[in-house]
């Protein structure tokens, strides 16, 4: 009598079972994610956050592809090639207007240099814009102000809160204890004797 | 043994009914009978972030969500609280008591949960902590601290 055990049918095995605890863990995740970010509060002389806010999360997202027969795993990406998206994420992050943390911001240089930024508000400080053409990163396009007079709008500029380092790494420390949990069930739900071979 | 509900109820009369733990909370003598004290010192269904910025302690009580076990019919439920303490309470005239110089009152309220669920049976269910982090607490003048502890429950 020959024994033998059959380890490529056990590791595809495991794989696959963590795999599928992996997707439970990483849904817990966005979940406390959403959590944090729900929970942050919000200038209330700039309401239009409130909705910036709901718009990130309704982008925060668990992707799970395959690719290549591995299968990749993305927690809460945003899609990075949209310029609306992106801006208000990083306002959020980061601040507006005169309260904005320039020197935190890696991005802060390429917003000055682009066409995203207005050159006429001569620094941080926020402006109506008569006459020029204005981004709303709500709907991702540009409209003609329709602003009559240019007038400061100090009261819209927010302090960043720091949105990502903290529901990224608060979410990631409260969904430890289910990654933990979610790897000794997966090994747990392997029943080893199904894989020896006897001859 | 009864629901949810009743679970909770009972954590929250547990914590609630601490000498210790309401001394340490700063709860005010004539504020110490359970319908003062709930929803303002201790707190449940409210998201975890969204804390007062009056300078009081908070314990909030949530549910984090449950594990599957081997068994179909029991689940791991896992019981998450967070306790907000205003940073500058070390600097007040009044909660010196008691307290050694180097201890900070949040981890003495931590210590003080901790003592009441570890290991304990609340409502026929045995506590088990799971994890303790201090967290980012984005409410300014707030330190935030977390903790986790599971328990089995049946759900036939």
């Amino acid at each position: 009598m020959k024994v033998s055990f059959d380890e490529k049918r056990l590791i595809n095995d495991i794989v696959k079972q963590l795999n599928i605890e992996m997707d439970t863990t990483a849904k817990i995740l966005i979940q406390f994610m959403i959590g944090e970010l729900s929970g942050l509060p919000i200038n209330q002389n700039n309401p239009s956050m409130n909705e910036w806010k709901a718009d990130v999360i309704e982008a925060l997202k668990f992707r799970s592809v395959a690719s290549a027969g591995m299968i990749v795993k993305e927690v809460g990406i945003l899609e990075q090639g949209n310029p609306g998206l992106m801006d208000m994420a990083l306002s959020l992050e980061f601040g507006t207007g005169n309260n904005i943390n320039s020197s935190a911001n890696p991005w802060y240089g390429e917003f000055i240099s682009s066409e995203y930024y207005h050159a006429s508000r001569g620094g941080n400080s926020m402006w109506t814009l008569p006459g020029e053409d204005v981004f709303d990163p709500s709907t991702n396009s540009w409209s003609k102000s329709n602003a009559s007079a240019r007038t400061t709008m100090d009261f819209m500029s927010q302090q960043g809160a720091l949105y990502w380092s903290n529901i990224f790494g608060n979410s990631a420390t409260m969904a430890e204890t289910y990654f933990n949990k979610g790897i000794d069930r997966a090994i747990a739900k392997i029943d080893f004797s199904k894989y020896l071979i006897v001859k | 043994m009864g629901g949810v509900a009743t679970d909770f109820g009972q954590i929250i009369k547990t914590l609630m009914s601490s000498q210790e733990l309401r001394n340490l909370l700063l709860v005010p003598a004539n504020q110490q009978t359970n319908g003062l004290m709930i929803n303002k010192y201790f707190c449940q269904g409210i998201s975890s972030n969204i804390v007062t910025t009056t300078p009081i302690c908070r314990i909030i009580i949530n549910s984090n969500p449950s594990n599957s076990t081997n068994n179909m019919y029991v689940r791991e439920d896992m019981l998450a609280i967070e306790v907000f303490v205003p940073n500058a309470i070390g600097e007040s005239n009044f909660d010196t008591n008691n307290i050694p110089l180097f201890e900070r009152r949040s981890y003495q309220i931590v210590d003080s949960i901790i003592k009441l669920l570890n290991n304990k049976s609340v409502n026929d269910r045995k506590f088990h902590l799971e994890a303790r982090h201090e967290l980012v607490s984005s409410t300014v003048g707030f330190c935030r601290h977390f903790l986790q502890f599971s328990y089995k429950r049946i759900y036939a």
